[in-house]
């Protein structure tokens, strides 16, 4: 189950919030960027399993591109930043 | 027996002789009370005995002992009790705030002026005079690089101006979220506005876009100089002004502050 801190990151991932609890009142916009609606929170914790695991992938095919391209494999690239 | 003048002449019972020994042995004629109380000339050589559940006091005025008089005080109620200077002045080397079974000898200097021997603290020895807590598990995110509390939060009334404040502080469940590699959190505990400490200036920050948890804790010795309600909290942003950091993330780790005021 996400949390709403999570829930918040994936719909206003610019930030400009801060959260107490997990119910949309204890939101406080800071500023005038980017916010959500009550439904789209509340919508948000069911979405937020998927949305991850789309994300993960997408991070898991990037680094594979990237790995690719560099001709090195992921322990090899792990040894570089040691 | 309360300090009299005796006349030429007068013959003492035996009673008025006990009571004399009495009081030449340290002991005398105890007066309870259960309720602040302010002394009169009549307590002079006695002991007044406070025994109340709340806080109380017990006030010295100007104009009604002599040089080397004494009353002894004593507390053996629960609420602490607090030998307060009214029209007289009172000077001590230990504590004026008495818990529950503490005592002390207040010494007329002159008729304006006492001194009160604190039996417990003599030699300047400190001592716990109250101990206040709070704990929360309720979590907090913040994205913003805006304090926000984090609901961690705890108020105390100082006995004694010339208290510490021993405040001990565990934040539990600390995160950076894996949204973006800059990612980090600061805490601060405060007390009212001001900044007492700084618990983590950049803390979790790793350069990587992944999630950290962690717990912070400190202890601190603050010196509000007051003895009016005051209140320690602490406070955390996100130095990144982007993704989010959170305290007791998962809303079930409890945070806890702890104060303790330790009496000079």
């Amino acid at each position: 189950m996400a949390t709403s801190g999570e829930v918040l990151e994936m719909l206003c991932l610019a930030g400009g919030w801060i959260i107490v609890g997990d119910t949309f009142e204890g939101i406080t916009w800071t500023d005038e960027r980017p916010r959500c609606t009550k439904a789209e929170f509340e919508a948000g914790f069911a979405q937020y399993d998927a949305w991850k695991s789309k994300q993960d992938a997408k991070a898991a095919a990037d680094k594979a591109t990237l790995l690719a391209k560099l001709g090195i494999t992921a322990d090899e690239a792990k040894l570089l930043l040691s | 027996m309360s300090k009299q003048t005796f006349t030429t002449g007068q013959v003492l019972t035996a009673a008025q002789m006990t009571s004399l020994q009495q009081t030449a042995m340290g002991g005398g004629s105890t007066t309870a009370k259960v309720a602040s109380y302010v002394l009169v000339a009549a307590d002079a050589g006695t002991v007044v005995q406070m025994n109340a559940a709340g806080a109380t006091t017990i006030t010295v005025n100007t104009a009604l002992f002599a040089a080397g008089d004494t009353v002894q005080i004593q507390n053996v109620g629960a609420g602490v009790c607090t030998v307060t200077a009214g029209t007289a002045t009172v000077s001590t080397a230990g504590s004026l705030a008495l818990s529950q079974y503490e005592g002390g000898q207040l010494y007329f200097n002159t008729t304006s002026a006492a001194l009160f021997f604190d039996l417990v603290q003599s030699g300047g020895t400190q001592k716990i005079i109250q101990v206040v807590s709070a704990t929360t598990s309720a979590a907090v995110v913040n994205s913003t690089s805006t304090y926000a509390d984090t609901g961690l939060t705890a108020t105390i009334t100082p006995t004694l101006a010339t208290s510490t404040i021993l405040v001990m502080v565990s934040q539990m469940g600390c995160s950076k979220s894996g949204a973006s590699a800059a990612n980090a959190m600061t805490l601060k505990l405060v007390r009212g506005a001001t900044t007492v400490a700084l618990m983590a200036d950049e803390g979790l920050y790793s350069g990587v876009a992944s999630q950290l948890k962690a717990s912070f804790a400190g202890n601190y010795i603050d010196s509000p100089a007051t003895t009016s309600a005051t209140t320690y909290k602490t406070q955390f942003f996100n130095p990144n002004n982007v993704a989010s950091c959170a305290v007791q993330v998962s809303g079930t780790e409890k945070s806890s502050i702890i104060l303790i005021e330790v009496g000079a």
